[in-house]
């Protein structure tokens, strides 16, 4: 494990910190204690949480709304009082996403017929559509406000939490515009010729698409691709700001597993195509470990307890064991930079509150 | 199991089986079980998933299978499917229109343009179930499938999805098709959701938030609940507080010791709720410890053995 003057030294050197992980490792439990530590340091840290559980929204004081707010911080347990500031925030998609077209539109008229269109409501609330970018866009936001010096960013659940860094790029290939007036064009122009008619390549597409969403569907999809021709071109540029500000070292993403073998198979998976798309690894955090026992200790628990609870005992530390060392292992040979190593000890669904909270970040 | 609805009768009398739940719950292994206990009732078992990288094929001892149903185990087979691979389908299998999928749908400009459509990706997934379960030749087709979905959150993104397209103005096959896919859905006793959680008092709360939302907005209803990872009783000994205890205790015998404390209050949670839910199945699952992959062909064996729900 890493010693604790490291992880204080990765928190003080960084700008921002990306935590990555597959769904339900504890992502956003291990975004906060980081957070708090960092703050209680000294840096002034903004936390963006995407999807944060109840109990820990309401110990951070996470309410509705994306603003930033301050977190009320405790004295660490030796009295000392924290040197410096968090404030976190919950990422609001749509609020997100209206700043922008706001911001890119060519006018405020058309921000206002886009914002009306049922299109773009499906699209601003879906909850497996633009959340990504929505979280980068804001990222790139709060790396320009002066008041945070450290911006710490939790990803989406489950399996988006690449979709969501290859997302810029995504953006670059497709939503680039003469591409899209290609397709849309036609299709707002051929009136009420029919489909029959159609005879360019953009149109026997288009064609082809309408003969299976209906053509009014197609038309008002195309019309809304339209207006938003210049909202995509700021979103296209923004993804290139935030790539920039990615692979940049002054930061860091970490990656977040528990020690079982499924989290084990992502974190190696994600590991490697953070380096194949040039974003550095910096550190690992394991979450729900067994409290750390000696061989010893484990031997005198497991004598008292009845064989089903002796064998659950000691598979999961034997397990835990092989997990954490393969994954040490792995991330390490990857790149041969030292890096940052935190085993957490599981504390169950339900500890969170500030105080235990600011406790464990100040114990690893 | 004295009320509600046993495993055995959920495998073998329905088409189509939703495994969903927070994530990191257990979802996958739960799955992938009752597949086993599925495939040694004599059944044919499709498991499906939808990941960014396959978690069922390791459990297997398989590479990862993507898009491509490939046996697994006799019985079993599984696929990862993903929205393009389900759309070519869709059109060329299911519509037939394999000429017009080359010169229109394949295009790379026209698949970006469906990616974009919100909710598009989310049907075309619940198409291809419906499609598996109910379209397909008899010979070719599974007696089970097992959906090992995405948690939560997308979950009910995803079933609420036909609602939404068929409110949306959207027209021609693509309409049709989703009300089809929706009028199956909403088949009871063909096709139901199974919610995992584990005995944590918080997770059992949220779920407890969660299953009526999906009662009221999902077309497919809850038919199962299973309560994963309840640890083993830890004996007389080790329950009573030792003398010592403070400074001197193990960490990890404090540890164990109050997991099973609130393991038994999230269990009365459950017990109360069952009343909101009359007939459904309700599981619960002993915790492992640790489950190494490959898993055993019998892991159903040892896994799927009931715990107390109902004392």
């Amino acid at each position: 494990m890493t010693s604790p003057s490291e992880i204080d030294a990765l928190l003080e050197s960084k700008k921002i910190i990306v935590m990555v992980g597959a769904g339900g490792v504890g992502k956003t439990t291990a975004s906060a204690l980081l957070a708090i530590r960092a703050a209680m340091a000294g840096r002034r840290v903004a936390l963006l949480s995407i999807d944060p559980a109840k109990r820990l929204a309401s110990a951070l004081g996470l309410g509705l709304g994306h603003e930033m707010r301050p977190v009320a911080l405790m004295p660490a347990p030796d009295k000392s009082a924290p040197r410096g500031s968090l404030h976190a925030s919950m990422l609001d998609q749509k609020a997100v996403f209206d700043r922008m077209v706001r911001l890119h539109a060519p006018s405020e008229k058309i921000a206002e017929r886009i914002m009306r269109d049922p299109l773009y409501r499906a699209a601003s609330t879906n909850l497996s559509g633009p959340l990504e970018y929505m979280a980068l866009a804001r990222l790139q936001e709060l790396t320009q406000d002066k008041d945070f010096d450290l911006v710490i960013l939790d990803t989406p659940p489950d399996s988006h939490a690449l979709d969501f860094l290859k997302r810029p790029n995504i953006l670059a290939g497709f939503m680039e515009n003469r591409v899209m007036t290609w397709l849309i064009k036609p299709v707002l122009t051929m009136g009420k010729l029919g489909l029959g008619r159609l005879i360019g390549v953009g149109e026997k597409l288009a064609g082809g698409v309408a003969s299976l969403t209906g053509f009014s569907a197609l038309r008002s999809f195309g019309e809304f691709l339209l207006l938003m021709q210049e909202v995509i071109e700021g979103f296209h540029k923004t993804g290139e700001q935030v790539v920039a500000t990615l692979q940049d070292k002054k930061t860091a993403f970490i990656l977040v597993a528990v020690p079982t073998r499924a989290a084990e198979r992502s974190a190696v998976f994600l590991a490697d195509q953070l380096a194949e798309m040039d974003y550095r690894v910096d550190g690992l955090v394991i979450n729900r470990c067994l409290p750390v026992a000696s061989a010893t200790e484990l031997a005198n628990v497991t004598a008292s307890l009845p064989a089903a609870a002796r064998d659950f005992v000691n598979a999961r530390y034997f397990g835990e064991d092989k997990v954490i060392g393969n994954l040490i292992k792995n991330l390490s040979s990857s790149r041969k930079k030292n890096r940052l190593v935190v085993r957490i000890e599981d504390q169950g669904a339900d500890f969170h509150d500030i105080d235990g909270l600011t406790r464990l970040a100040l114990s690893f | 199991m004295s009320q509600g609805t046993s495993l055995a009768q959920l495998l073998t009398s329905r088409k189509l089986l939703f495994v969903t739940g927070k994530g990191g719950i257990g979802k996958t292994l739960v799955s992938v079980a009752m597949a086993q206990a599925a495939a040694a009732a004599g059944l044919r078992v499709l498991l499906v998933e939808s990941s960014s990288r396959d978690q069922i094929a390791p459990l297997f001892g398989l590479d990862p299978v993507g898009h491509n149903e490939t046996v697994a185990a006799p019985g079993i087979t599984c696929i990862n499917l993903n929205t393009a691979g389900n759309f070519r389908e869709y059109i060329t299998k299911y519509l037939g229109k394999k000429k017009m999928f080359d010169t229109v749908f394949s295009h790379r400009v026209v698949q970006s343009f469906f990616n974009t459509v919100p909710g598009l990706a989310e049907a075309m997934m619940l198409g291809r179930l419906y499609y598996t379960c109910d379209l397909r030749d008899v010979d070719q087709r599974p007696d089970l499938v097992i959906f090992d979905s995405p948690a939560s959150g997308h979950f009910l993104s995803l079933m609420t999805t036909p609602d939404a397209i068929v409110e949306s103005g959207l027209a021609g096959p693509m309409l049709r098709d989703t009300q089809k896919v929706r009028d199956f859905l909403r088949r009871k006793n063909d096709v139901g959701v199974i919610y995992v959680c584990t005995p944590e008092p918080l997770v059992v709360s949220e779920a407890m938030e969660f299953l009526p939302v999906i009662q009221e907005k999902s077309p497919a209803k809850l038919c199962g609940v299973v309560v994963n990872r309840i640890p083993p009783s830890l004996g007389h000994d080790a329950t009573r507080q030792s003398p010592a205890h403070g400074a001197g205790e193990s960490r990890l015998l404090s540890f164990l010791r109050e997991r099973s404390a609130k393991s038994a209050a999230a269990l009365d949670m459950v017990r109360v709720s069952t009343q909101q839910f009359p007939g459904i199945m309700y599981l619960g699952l002993r915790d492992l410890g640790f489950v190494d992959d490959p898993l055993p062909s019998d892991f159903h064996r040892t896994f799927l053995t009931e715990e107390a729900l109902h004392p």
